[in-house]
């Protein structure tokens, strides 16, 4: 098993499971999960739209499936969020 | 139907008022506000006149939909040569005035000459009065006129579009403001109605508005406003407003901070949602308040906020002490990252002064953060700024900055001639961080390159309502595929502005949605097809103008700074704003020649030959 960080910005952290009410916080992921496994973890369904950083860089919604992660990888969502 | 049928033209050197028909062909060709006024602004002023000039004219346009009950239907844009930019300018506003002017029975209003002393214009339905400014309302601020037409007319309801006093200085970013905190921002427009003394329009209006087809224009009202009002988006508008995109631009690295020096700024966290939702020491009080809505609007984006009472910007100022307008992204963006403060009290009262004295605050704190550097490598000094130290990161600079600009003192002068102008005056003009003269919003074009290629391309200046680059530039540092989705949206918000609806129903509503409304509302038969060449043809319209005005391929850019020194850090650290690459694809799908010029095949397609 490996742990991995989620940061949920501009989110209400209370619709999902596993996490502060800040959005911060660590859940377990077998060895090889990937990015699509660790936000189902936390109940996120992909038809939300939401965008990730994976340490930083941006991962594609149709690239989550494919990419794994590994032990201390840092996960930011945020809402797809436009204009201001 | 939908259009009211007529127009009110005033000429404010002669100081006649004359209704007049709409084209209807234009109408249906242009749709209104946005489009329609362009249409009229290029059929009657010559685009190298000088903005400042009599010659140029202002236009204040409705939609077809403005006021019919579409909901956020209540916008209206002003057109005109813009001040800051000497490109074509249209700036869109919500609030209650644009649904007043259209309930008054007028699609617009335009404005000529310049009247020999300071006016202000009365509008009651047909009675329409030009009446003198001078010793009543000229040289107030934006809220206490509003205070004063309110007084005198003995109407509550009127509905009140004015400068400030940074519009009659002609500071080049000036607003028109309406219902005190509601701005057409960009470009300048306040300063060419300064320049037409011309303080404030009042309106009110019990005409009421009819629509072609009242019972398919009510069953896609209903339709839209089900899809509309329990949509995610809508909430989170609602609840923590735009604001909210502060932490995710400042998470993905593309907050343009410290005058784009870097992309990520370290005091996010004093100035972020959760600060302004967080309850303060000394009263206990949160800077939020609540949040407000436009006429019609089922969003409720506007922030209601308060200024912590001990805070040294409203120390022995009371006025300042009230519920005022509060943060949106794009303030806190501008005064904030960009000039590298970190103080949200500071960062608030900023912004009310932008909104009191009717100046945009997005150029009004990129332009400050460009004196701050210019400060920072010594092409200025306290001997400029008379004593001030205008230090990056200083919030009593801030609120001195906005205190001076907004009233025309000193060196808020020089502030109020615009980042480009005040770096080109002191020998830096790679300082500024703008686009044809036009300040950079609150994206950062090196890690959202779709957003680069939108600021580039835009027709009125650096702007992030021209295009809807977000979510692929939020899942893709890259440039391939961006020309199409900055050039579609384009289309699309070039349309959408020209409705009479706010751009941000469209966080909900597909474009069908909005064109199943536009039908029911309007005569003839209206398409998703009929919508986008409607947008393609007003943003060729618009380049065309700016083409005649004298803008090349070579406007078509950005700032030296972000097309050469990499990102330092965030999701795009190492990549600079590749433009480059882009634009020829762009022009191509455009239907442009290799120098950005468009064909006369792509003129004749859209009937602009």
């Amino acid at each position: 098993m490996i742990q991995v960080g989620f940061q949920l910005v501009s989110i209400d952290a209370t619709e999902y499971k596993g996490l502060g009410r800040d959005g911060l916080g660590e859940i377990p992921l077998k060895d090889g999960g990937t990015l699509a496994e660790a936000m189902a973890m936390i109940g996120m369904k992909p038809e939300l739209g939401f965008m990730t950083l994976v340490n930083g860089d941006p991962v594609a919604p149709e690239n989550r499936t494919a990419k794994t992660l590994n032990d201390g990888d840092q996960i930011v969502v945020f809402p797809p969020i436009e204009g201001g | 139907m939908g259009w009211q049928g007529k127009i009110l033209r005033v000429n404010l050197s002669s100081g006649t008022v004359t209704p007049e028909p709409l084209n209807m062909e234009w109408a249906e060709t242009y749709m209104g506000q946005r489009g329609l006024g362009t249409k009229y602004l290029s059929e009657e002023v010559d685009p190298t006149v000088d903005p400042l000039a009599p010659e140029n004219k202002l236009i204040f346009a409705t939609g077809p939909l403005t006021a019919t009950g579409v909901s956020t239907g209540g916008r209206y844009s002003v057109i005109t040569k813009g001040a800051l930019t000497g490109a074509i300018a249209c700036s869109n506003s919500g609030g209650q005035f644009g649904a007043y002017l259209k309930l008054a029975g007028w699609d617009m209003l335009i404005l000529e000459g310049k009247s020999p002393a300071p006016v202000y214009l009365y509008i009651e339905n047909d009675d329409v009065r030009i009446l003198p400014a001078t010793d009543f309302i000229w040289g107030e601020t934006v809220w206490d006129t509003e205070d004063k037409i309110t007084a005198k007319h003995q109407n509550p309801n009127i509905k009140i579009a004015s400068i400030g006093i940074a519009g009659e200085n002609l500071c080049r970013f000036a607003c028109v403001m309406n219902d005190r905190d509601r701005a057409a921002g960009r470009s300048g427009v306040g300063a060419v109605m300064g320049s037409k003394n011309l303080k404030a329009i009042a309106a009110y209006g019990t005409v009421g508005t009819t629509v072609a087809n009242p019972e398919k224009f009510k069953e896609a009202n209903a339709a839209a406003r089900q899809k509309l009002d329990p949509h995610a988006a809508r909430t989170r508008l609602s609840t923590i407003g735009t604001h909210s995109m502060l932490d995710v631009t400042n998470a993905y690295g593309s907050v343009p901070t410290l005058n784009c020096r870097a992309v990520q700024f370290a005091g996010t966290e004093h100035i972020n949602v959760k600060a302004a939702h967080t309850p303060r020491r000394s009263d206990g009080h949160k800077n939020v308040q609540g949040n407000k809505a436009c006429f019609a609007c089922s969003i409720g984006c506007g922030r209601i906020a308060t200024i912590d009472p001990e805070h040294f910007s409203v120390k022995d100022k009371p006025r300042y002490k009230h519920s005022l307008g509060g943060l949106e992204y794009e303030s806190i963006y501008a005064v904030g990252p960009m000039c590298g403060v970190d103080d949200i009290d500071a960062a608030t009262y900023a912004s009310a002064l932008c909104n009191e004295h009717g100046m945009d605050p997005i150029s009004f704190g990129a332009s400050v953060a460009a004196a701050m550097e210019l400060y920072d490598i010594g092409a200025i000094s306290k001997e400029q700024t008379g004593g001030m130290a205008l230090e990056f990161g200083s919030a009593e600079a801030l609120c001195w900055a906005a205190e001076v600009t907004g009233t025309a003192t000193g060196f808020g002068k020089d502030i109020g001639l615009g980042a480009k102008r005040i770096c080109e005056k002191y020998g830096h003009p790679d300082l500024a961080m703008t686009v044809k003269g036009q300040e950079f919003p609150g994206y950062d074009p090196r890690a959202m390159q779709g957003m680069g290629l939108a600021y580039a391309t835009s027709n009125r200046g650096a702007c992030h309502l021209r295009a809807s680059p977000f979510v692929d530039d939020f899942a893709h540092v890259r440039t391939e595929g961006k020309a199409e989705i900055v050039k579609k949206s384009q289309d699309r918000n070039a349309a959408w502005d020209s409705t009479g609806v706010c751009l941000f129903a469209g966080n909900a509503w597909e474009v069908d949605d909005l064109v199943a409304q536009l039908a029911g509302a309007l005569p003839g038969d209206w398409s998703v097809d009929r919508f986008f060449d409607t947008g393609e043809r007003i943003w060729n319209m618009e380049r065309m103008f700016n083409m005649r005005a004298g803008f090349t391929k070579a406007d078509d850019t950005l700032p030296k700074r972000v097309m050469e020194e990499p990102a330092p850090s965030g999701a795009g650290k190492g990549k600079v704003a590749e433009i480059g690459k882009m634009l020829p694809e762009y022009y191509e799908l455009r239907g442009w020649t290799p120098d950005g010029e468009p064909t006369t095949q792509t003129l004749s397609r859209l009937g602009l030959s």
